[in-house]
């Protein structure tokens, strides 16, 4: 990138560029055939990679733009290992959830239309802004980078995990997890998302699956 | 009808009562008999700002979630956002000041701090200390929550009111660790308050809210110190002084701080309207103007020269930072921080000839805590470096509207380093925290215990920009 200038600042000021490259890889896998007949937590990462990194791009950029020039790459890492780790843990407790009822779908839309309604889940939404201090080098680094990527995943879960329930009982069928990213993607990179609107779209979506089940 | 908005201070000499301090003495004993869901009524006004829990819910407003609780801190949109608040405050207090048989021409006095021509610039004007309205009534300008001020002295340090924000060459923050801009960082969606004021928001807005005390101290109750009202036509007129005294002073074009944001008020009839940025940066052009938006640094451009033309902006590098935070309480407190050699775009070999040598810019990241708001001195290297104002961070830290992320600070000490000649390896931060002078006190009158302040500076940084 030496000889393209251009190129390397805009690599300088948006290091994070390869979290949306692992985003796109992740979309691209479920769009494979047969990529629905991989075991539940690999469907559940992979999900957790396509839909949720997209979410995470400014704190994955403030992890490294905190710390020094050689060690943003590593930051940024330890950040999303943190984070990703959070969600297997919570797809994990999902993975307990072995509904096979034809309205599930429905009734897991439902259940996140209600929750986009309540106030924890509007306090989640504002956490996943957070920022927190890191160390700037050595191990005290290292473990604020792995710190901060759990506080927003804590953040993130409780905010998503609803819609990831719903995506996850759907079979992580293709419409429903493109619908569920179109959610997600509004409510938090959109100027005051109106989440009654994105409840009525979700409870849209229960009466279809549940239409669909019929 | 242009109005045209005056010094309180260029009023109060000629008469304590002079006729705009008058009539709005009067026009806010009226608006505090309004109801609390009446728009022109002075609570609902200061809940605009942020609503303090005042009133039961029998009282409150069914549109408080559009209109109330509004106030836009931290961000870019900071001085356009209370451009229109005091707009259609003014036209409120107009309006009832028309009511009341007074002049149709009133328009809102501001508060020049920073008036090195006036030596009481920095008291409060006497018709906001005095007991009595000159017909024997109470005055409604006087609230006895201050912490400072109604004794007659001077309000806040010579650092509370500098106007080094004057000099900042853009509106808009850098990117994280870069300059904090004269409006602040750009924030595109509103799921939480920015986190970094921009410098005026800095000082003198925080500072002075902090010196002042009391309601002024806090985000729900500022807006029912009729003080309040003053300090903020001061910082919106230093936001016309800014843009006049340099003509590479612009405002933003980005669509994003024009337009695609709106607020909602009700005007002076108490009728709901609906603004955008856009409407609101022409001040002549939405009914006024200020009696004197002079460059208060002229006199000193042979000291401080103005910006270099700009130059292709850095993107800043971190180059070393705390490894604890720092509690702010009642005494002084220091940190080192040690820093590396750049390896990113700062270091020498990354440098080309059309970019400026790197500016070294502190910034204090999460800062956080509880309690009456302080001003804290901040040195480097023993060298004052700027005010940290903690005005705003218990809301950044508890109000569930933003992150609880805290604060964000930034200080360039670019001349600062230079001048020390400091250790490069090393820089130490020391924060100092300031003193009120002591004010006058009735006989018998209760010494005020002031909490200790519980503040925290998350990390220091320093970058390369």
């Amino acid at each position: 990138m030496a000889g393209r200038p251009h190129l390397r600042r805009l690599a300088w000021r948006h290091p994070e560029w390869w979290t949306l490259v692992l985003s796109a890889g992740a979309w691209i896998s479920m769009f494979r055939p047969h990529a629905h007949h991989a075991h539940p937590l690999t469907s559940w990462l992979v999900m957790t990679l396509a839909m949720m990194l997209p979410m995470v791009v400014d704190p994955v950029r403030t992890t490294a733009e905190r710390s020094l020039w050689r060690r943003r790459h590593r930051a940024m890492a330890l950040f999303l290992f943190s984070y990703v780790g959070c969600w297997m843990l919570a797809g994990l407790a999902a993975s307990f959830i072995t509904i096979s009822h034809p309205f599930a779908p429905a009734i897991a839309f439902s259940l996140a239309g209600a929750w986009q309604l309540t106030r924890f889940k509007r306090l989640s939404l504002v956490a996943c802004h957070r920022t927190r201090p890191l160390a700037p080098r050595g191990w005290r680094a290292d473990r604020d980078c792995l710190l901060y990527g759990a506080t927003i995943a804590r953040s993130c879960v409780t905010s998503c995990w609803a819609l990831m329930l719903a995506c996850s009982l759907a079979g992580h069928s293709l419409p429903a997890t493109l619908f569920v990213t179109a959610i997600a993607l509004t409510e938090r990179y959109t100027a005051r998302p109106d989440q009654r609107l994105l409840s009525a779209a979700l409870f849209g979506a229960a009466l279809w699956s549940g239409y669909g089940a019929l | 009808m242009t109005r045209t908005r005056r010094d309180v201070w260029s009023l109060s000499k000629v008469d304590v009562w002079e006729e705009t301090l008058l009539w709005y003495a009067k026009a806010v004993r009226e608006m505090q008999t309004r109801p609390l869901d009446d728009p022109r009524s002075w609570r609902y006004q200061a809940a605009i700002h942020e609503f303090n829990g005042d009133g039961s819910p029998a009282e409150q407003p069914a549109d408080k979630d559009i209109y109330w609780d509004q106030c836009q801190h931290h961000c870019w949109f900071f001085l356009p956002w209370h451009r229109w608040y005091l707009l259609y405050f003014e036209e409120v207090v107009a309006e009832t000041v028309v009511a009341l048989g007074g002049p149709a021409d009133w328009s809102l006095p501001y508060w020049n701090y920073s008036d090195t021509s006036n030596a009481d610039a920095r008291r409060l004007a006497p018709a906001f200390r005095e007991r009595q309205l000159p017909d024997g009534s109470p005055n409604p300008l006087r609230i006895e929550e201050r912490t400072s001020g109604n004794g007659g002295g001077n309000v806040g340090s010579v650092g509370a009111i500098d106007l080094v924000c004057l000099e900042e060459p853009r509106y808009q923050a850098d990117p994280p660790g870069g300059r904090a801009g004269f409006g602040g960082v750009k924030v595109k969606f509103n799921n939480h308050r920015g986190g970094t004021p921009g410098v005026v928001e800095q000082t003198p807005h925080g500072s002075m809210h902090g010196a002042v005390g009391g309601f002024m101290g806090a985000f729900d109750t500022a807006g029912l110190d009729p003080l309040f009202w003053l300090h903020h036509c001061n910082i919106d007129r230093l936001w016309e002084v800014w843009r006049q005294r340099d003509a590479r002073h612009l405002d933003p074009v980005d669509p994003d701080w024009l337009d695609n944001l709106s607020f909602p008020f009700h005007d002076g009839t108490g009728a709901a309207v609906t603004k955008t940025v856009r409407g609101v940066v022409n001040t002549v052009a939405i009914g006024y103007e200020y009696e004197d938006v002079s460059d208060p640094l002229a006199a000193f451009e042979g000291v401080a020269p103005k910006e270099a033309p700009m130059a292709m902006q850095r993107i800043p590098e971190m180059v070393g930072a705390s490894e604890h935070p720092v509690q702010l309480g009642r005494a002084p407190a220091t940190t080192q921080v040690e820093m590396t050699a750049p390896t990113g775009p700062a270091a020498p070999e990354a440098v080309s000839l059309d970019m400026e040598p790197p500016r070294i810019i502190v910034t204090l990241e999460n800062v956080t805590g509880d309690g009456t708001p302080k001003n804290y001195s901040v040195y480097v290297n023993d060298v004052y470096a700027g005010l940290l104002p903690t005005f705003g961070v218990p809301e950044a830290t508890h109000n569930d509207k933003h992150s609880g992320s805290g604060l964000e600070y930034r200080f360039d000490v670019t001349d600062i380093v230079r001048l020390t000649q400091a250790d490069p390896g090393n820089l130490r931060v020391t924060f100092i925290p300031e003193e009120q002078e002591p004010e006058e006190k009735p006989e018998g009158a209760p010494e005020a215990v002031e909490p200790a302040p519980n503040f925290q500076v998350g990390r220091v940084s320093v970058y390369l920009s």
